[in-house]
């Protein structure tokens, strides 16, 4: 599904978390789609069954997916999501300095603005 | 909670898994009994009595081969069994398994139960069926019938596989013992044998420290049979190859003790120590002060042996003490670096214990040198001396005619007081006396029988009371009569003797059974008559007399026919003996008429000593000149004055008179005379008490 | 679980263990991690019911462990220093295995054999170290065991046969939910493994925690400020102060929220916030003063 970097200054269980994140925020993963169970999932990765654990419950805690029991773990529906106030200041922050780093670099406002609007555009069917 | 089942719990695994690993040994095992002792049985089994020699020593276990396997394969097995405890890695790994401490050491036991007994048992029952009656013949060759004894029987295989079984048993349980107590495997195997012959070899240590310091100890006797026994490996030697059932109950008993010991020691055994020397603090002491008394026994004694004073014994003690405490102490904590507190610490702890050691001994703590039993707790008693004993003895097997009388016991244990009171007589006696060893045995009523040795000097013995109340006493005359044994048939009479012509007939012998048992009551009356003078006087003897007799041995297969002989030394005044033998004809007068003349030496001239425990010189004064007599007596008169007098022995060195009687004798008994550089021939003996009577 | 309390052990006058705590969890991987002589392999074979501790408990599933058939059953140990039955060879071994081993699984014995390539017919003293542990894996993990207690275990392997021995290893936890206590000096491996973490010093237990938990307490943080406050850092726990020009490097024992927050009110220009490795919290827990970590760490 997924590579883990080891080498990587995050944890396993936040590279888990932001992976899995990501694959359900670009769509890979569609809404209501069964993940595999804790056990699969740590085997295929061979990784700690209680790392996989703590970042589905994780994911599950921020909204992304859910869990049925006897039935397995599912993404959840965008509309499910609640807003996650931490997680929203935590990625404002990041853009910020992303921002900011990109007017350091030289980029222009307007050019900013216009990257903006085009991210925008492109996930606009997020609504 | 551990139930007692659980005490005796054994892994099957384990057992099989150690069988698996181990074969070897019981085949190499058996290859060595077998090769060694079915083998040559089979190769020469149409006619086995070749061999019988052979069987019954290899049934004896006292063949080199068996006798080496059953010292090395015990051990051997011990080691490659508990080898695993010996090093950090192997004994992790046995001891995560799921097996509780007991286990594994039932099941390393058990496995070498097996090991060790299955070669024993298979040429067992190989020899079991083989065995055959096989007769070895022992007995004098002469016209005496042979007894025989099968040493091939069922009965001497069984007893074979017994004993051998038993032997195994103990140094294995030995082996195992030790190997608990070790860390590494070098210290198991050496500790093992020096556990499996150090009792004995402690118990005879301790003997001779009392034989040196205990005034009266008695090294002789059954010591060196009780030291050997203590291992069943020695004991085999002493025992002739049987235990018996004392023995077999201690040696199961030292078996269960081992046992018990080690796997007690198995659980507290501390894991982490795989690797040192010792793995229980207390073994170290004990080991090394063995080594520093050991070694301090062997330059004591050696020392010893250098000077005469115990002032040389002593510095060998220290000298022994220092260096072998130093060894041991290296060898229990494998380290050179002993020099510390704790090494000083434990060596002032030992040279303590030795020195209350030596000076127990030397102030005879336990009241051993002045002990005196008590004759009324007595069952019986022996008394034993060695001076020129005119005392008959019997060659056949029967008990020592031991005294039991009141009266006699009383007198006996008043003499043993007239030593003690008289031992500084004893003990600075001029080595130039004519002495004798002196044993005692007492057969108490309770547990310890008491047995004492002292040398003593023959005016002692001859001027003493009590021995004369003894000797006269109707129970020794009864004991030693010479009808206390069972005869069947006097079969002859021989005659020793250095005296006289041999009358006109020139048969030393007599073969007529009928004359014979005349003779021997001629003997028996004269003997009655003896006075204790008579019994220890030094007079020369008119003849001596050996009678041969047979007899049967009760609750013995072949038991009859079996000879024995009994002697007498004819006193001068055997009134009865002498006339019947003059009547047959037998002449052993010595007479003035007879000798050419006699020869005597000024004291300690000669270096010539007669007899066992006559007076010897002291050895500063060998003078080797022999040869010039001081003076020489042809006159009739004053020969046979000197005939009346002299005796056999020198009682005291530096004031008798050796003398040498010439006579021309009969030539036909060439084996009793003594041959001087002139060829002619003469009779020693000794003035004791001076020359004046010749005046 | 595992659950060791107040564990004293003295070996000849060296004390190795000081009332020593230890947790692990059923179903967790624990890495004990120490310096060398910090007592692991003695804690381990105490806990493998190896050696008897002086004081303390030692308890499997609310049972002591000393002595305990029914939990040794039930439990695999692999010791740093191997040992096999001289002259045997693995297929001999597996069938010592077998018969001491209740749950002991011929089929997974199979497939090890053959995943890992082994000659089972050959010596095992014949094998190489590598090859020797991977012998010593493979009969422990075909006994089935509910605890695996491994020391050292991935010294000397190659990375595709560590890769399998995880495999393995997770996939027990994952499907059985084995526990498993391992002690190593690969502290990356560790954390790329262990969900909790044991930090042993001088035979005492310095830091038992949660995996994750341990690093989120602590940071490297690099920062640099426009126009510096008087005590930027105010507030926080900050362990360890470097500065090198114009930047600041701290090591700072404080939640990741509130460092953010209070850094920045300070408004840096430079903020970057790490977490701290194993092998760099190790150090720093074990390493001493500030002279000794300084310019590892960092």
């Amino acid at each position: 599904m997924f590579q883990l970097d080891l080498k990587s200054r995050a944890s396993i269980y936040e590279q888990i978390v932001d992976n899995i994140k990501e694959l359900i925020i670009a769509d890979v993963l569609s809404a209501e789609e069964k993940l595999p169970s804790v056990r699969e999932l740590s085997k295929t990765l061979t990784v700690n069954p209680n790392t996989i654990q703590k970042a589905y419950r994780e994911l599950e805690y921020q909204g992304f997916i859910y869990t049925v029991s006897g039935l397995g773990t599912f993404v959840s529906a965008a509309a499910d999501k609640e807003v996650d106030a931490k997680r929203v200041g935590e990625v404002t922050e990041e853009l910020k300095r992303s921002i900011r780093e990109l007017r350091f670099l030289g980029l222009p406002q307007e050019q900013v603005s216009m990257l903006l609007k085009d991210l925008l555009e492109e996930r606009g069917d997020l609504g | 909670m551990r139930s007692k089942a659980s005490y005796f719990s054994i892994s099957m695994p384990l057992v099989r898994e150690n069988m698996r690993r181990f074969w070897a040994i019981p085949v190499l095992a058996f290859l060595v009994y077998f090769l060694s002792g079915v083998f040559p049985i089979l190769m020469s089994y149409k006619d086995l009595s070749r061999m019988a020699s052979y069987i019954e020593m290899s049934l004896h276990n006292m063949q080199p081969f068996f006798m080496g396997a059953h010292l090395i394969v015990p051990v051997i097995t011990a080691v490659l069994l508990y080898g695993y405890l010996q090093k950090v890695s192997s004994v992790a790994v046995m001891h995560s398994m799921p097996f509780t401490r007991s286990k594994l050491f039932n099941s390393g036991f058990v496995s070498g139960l097996i090991l060790i007994s299955t070669p024993i048992l298979m040429n067992g029952i190989i020899l079991l069926l083989l065995s055959k009656p096989t007769y070895r013949q022992w007995g004098y060759a002469e016209n005496l019938t042979i007894s025989t004894v099968n040493v091939f029987s069922s009965g001497e295989v069984l007893n074979w596989m017994g004993t051998s079984i038993l032997i195994v048993l103990v140094l294995f349980s030995v082996a195992v013992f030790t190997g608990i107590v070790t860390g590494n495997n070098l210290m198991h195997l050496l500790t093992s044998y020096f556990f499996i012959f150090l009792i004995p070899l402690l118990y005879a240590v301790f003997n001779f420290y009392f034989q040196e310091f205990l005034y009266g100890f008695d090294l002789s006797g059954n010591w060196l049979d009780i030291c050997l026994s203590i291992s069943p490996y020695t004991g085999i030697l002493q025992s002739g190859g049987y235990f018996g059932t004392i023995a077999v109950l201690y040696y199961i008993g030292t078996i269960l003790v081992m046992l018990v010991a080690s796997a007690i020691l198995y659980n507290k055994r501390k894991l982490e120590r795989a690797s040192d020397s010792l793995t229980f603090g207390f073994m170290k002491p004990i080991i090394c002060y063995i080594i520093a008394f050991l070694g301090m026994t062997m330059l004591g004694f050696y020392f010893q042996v250098l000077g005469e004073e115990r002032l040389y014994m002593y510095a060998g003690f220290a000298a022994g003490t220092v260096i072998f405490f130093i060894i041991g102490q290296m060898i229990v904590t494998k380290s050179a670096r002993i020099f510390n507190k704790v090494g000083l610490k434990s060596f002032v702890i030992y040279a303590l214990i030795a020195v209350l050691f030596l000076v127990g001994l030397n102030v005879d703590v336990t009241g051993f040198e002045k002990r005196v039993p008590n004759p009324q707790k007595l069952n019986s008693a022996g008394v034993n001396a060695y001076f020129n004993s005119i005392m008959w003895k019997s060659g056949a097997d029967r008990e020592e005619p031991y005294l039991t009388t009141p009266e006699n016991l009383e007198a006996l244990t008043k003499f043993h007081r007239s030593i003690l009171d008289n031992r500084e007589r004893f003990e600075q006696a001029q080595r130039n006396q004519y002495t004798s060893s002196l044993q005692l045995e007492y057969d108490t009523t309770g547990m310890l029988d008491m047995n004492r040795r002292y040398i003593i000097d023959y005016r002692f013995w001859a001027e003493s009371p009590e021995m004369k109340q003894i000797f006269e006493s109707a129970e020794y005359k009864s004991k030693n009569s010479f009808y206390s044994v069972k005869v069947d048939a006097y079969t002859r009479a021989n005659f020793y003797g250095e005296r006289g012509e041999y009358g006109g007939n020139k048969e030393l012998e007599i073969k007529d059974s009928r004359l014979v048992e005349e003779l021997v009551s001629c003997m028996e009356k004269d003997f009655r008559a003896m006075s204790y003078e008579d019994l220890v006087s030094l007079r020369p003897s008119y003849v001596n007399i050996e009678i041969q007799y047979t007899y049967t041995e009760e609750g013995v297969l072949g038991g009859t026919g079996n000879t024995a002989h009994m002697s007498f030394q004819v006193p001068l005044n055997g009134e009865n003996t002498i006339k019947w033998l003059k009547a047959q004809g037998y002449d052993f007068d010595l007479t003035a008429d007879m000798v050419e003349r006699i020869d005597i030496y000024a004291p300690k001239q000669t270096n010539l000593s007669s007899g066992p425990g006559a007076a010897v010189m002291e050895t500063k004064d060998i003078g080797y000149s022999s040869g010039v007599p001081m003076m020489q007596i042809d006159d009739k008169v004053k020969i046979e004055k000197i005939l009346q007098n002299y005796e056999t022995s020198s009682i005291d060195y530096n004031n008798s008179y050796e003398i040498r009687i010439h006579y021309t004798p009969d030539m036909s008994d060439l084996d009793a005379r003594e041959y001087d550089s002139r060829n002619d021939y003469y009779i020693h003996g000794y003035l004791n008490q001076g020359l004046d009577f010749l005046n | 679980m595992i659950k060791v309390q107040n564990v004293d052990k003295t070996f000849d006058g060296f004390q190795a263990l000081h009332n020593l705590d230890l947790n692990v969890k059923k179903g967790s991987i624990y890495g004990l991690v120490g310096t060398n002589g910090a007592g692991k392999t003695t804690l381990i074979k105490h806990v493998t019911g190896i050696l008897k501790q002086d004081e303390g408990s030692i308890f499997i599933e609310d049972a002591p462990v000393y002595e305990n058939l029914e939990i040794k059953q039930r439990m695999g140990y692999i010791p740093d220093d191997l040992y096999f039955f001289a002259s045997y060879n693995l297929k001999e071994s597996a069938g010592f295995y077998k018969s001491i081993y209740p749950r002991w699984s011929s089929e997974r014995y199979a497939q090890m054999v053959k995943q890992f390539e082994l000659d089972e017919k050959r010596k095992l003293s014949r094998f190489s170290k590598g090859m020797q542990k991977q012998a010593a894996f493979i009969l422990t993990m075909s006994s089935m065991p509910d605890y695996l207690i491994l020391d050292e275990p991935i010294d000397g392997l190659d990375p595709i046969i560590r890769k399998l021995v995880w495999k393995y290893v997770v996939e027990d936890v994952a499907e059985r939910e084995m526990t498993v206590l391992v002690s190593s000096h690969n502290l990356r491996e560790m954390e790329g493994i262990c969900d909790s973490i044991g930090i042993l010093n001088k035979g005492k237990m310095m830091i038992e925690r949660d995996l994750d938990e341990l690093k989120s307490d602590i940071h490297k943080i690099q920062v640099a400020f426009r126009d510096p406050k008087e005590d930027p850092y105010a507030g926080l726990n900050v362990l360890h102060r470097e500065s090198r020009g114009t930047v600041d490097l701290l090591i700072i024992r404080n939640r990741k929220e509130l460092v953010e927050k209070i850094i920045s009110e300070s408004n840096p220009v430079v903020f970057d916030l790490l977490p701290l490795s194993l092998e760099e919290i190790f150090i720093y827990e074990l390493g001493g003063g500030d002279s000794e970590i300084e310019g590892i760490i960092f």
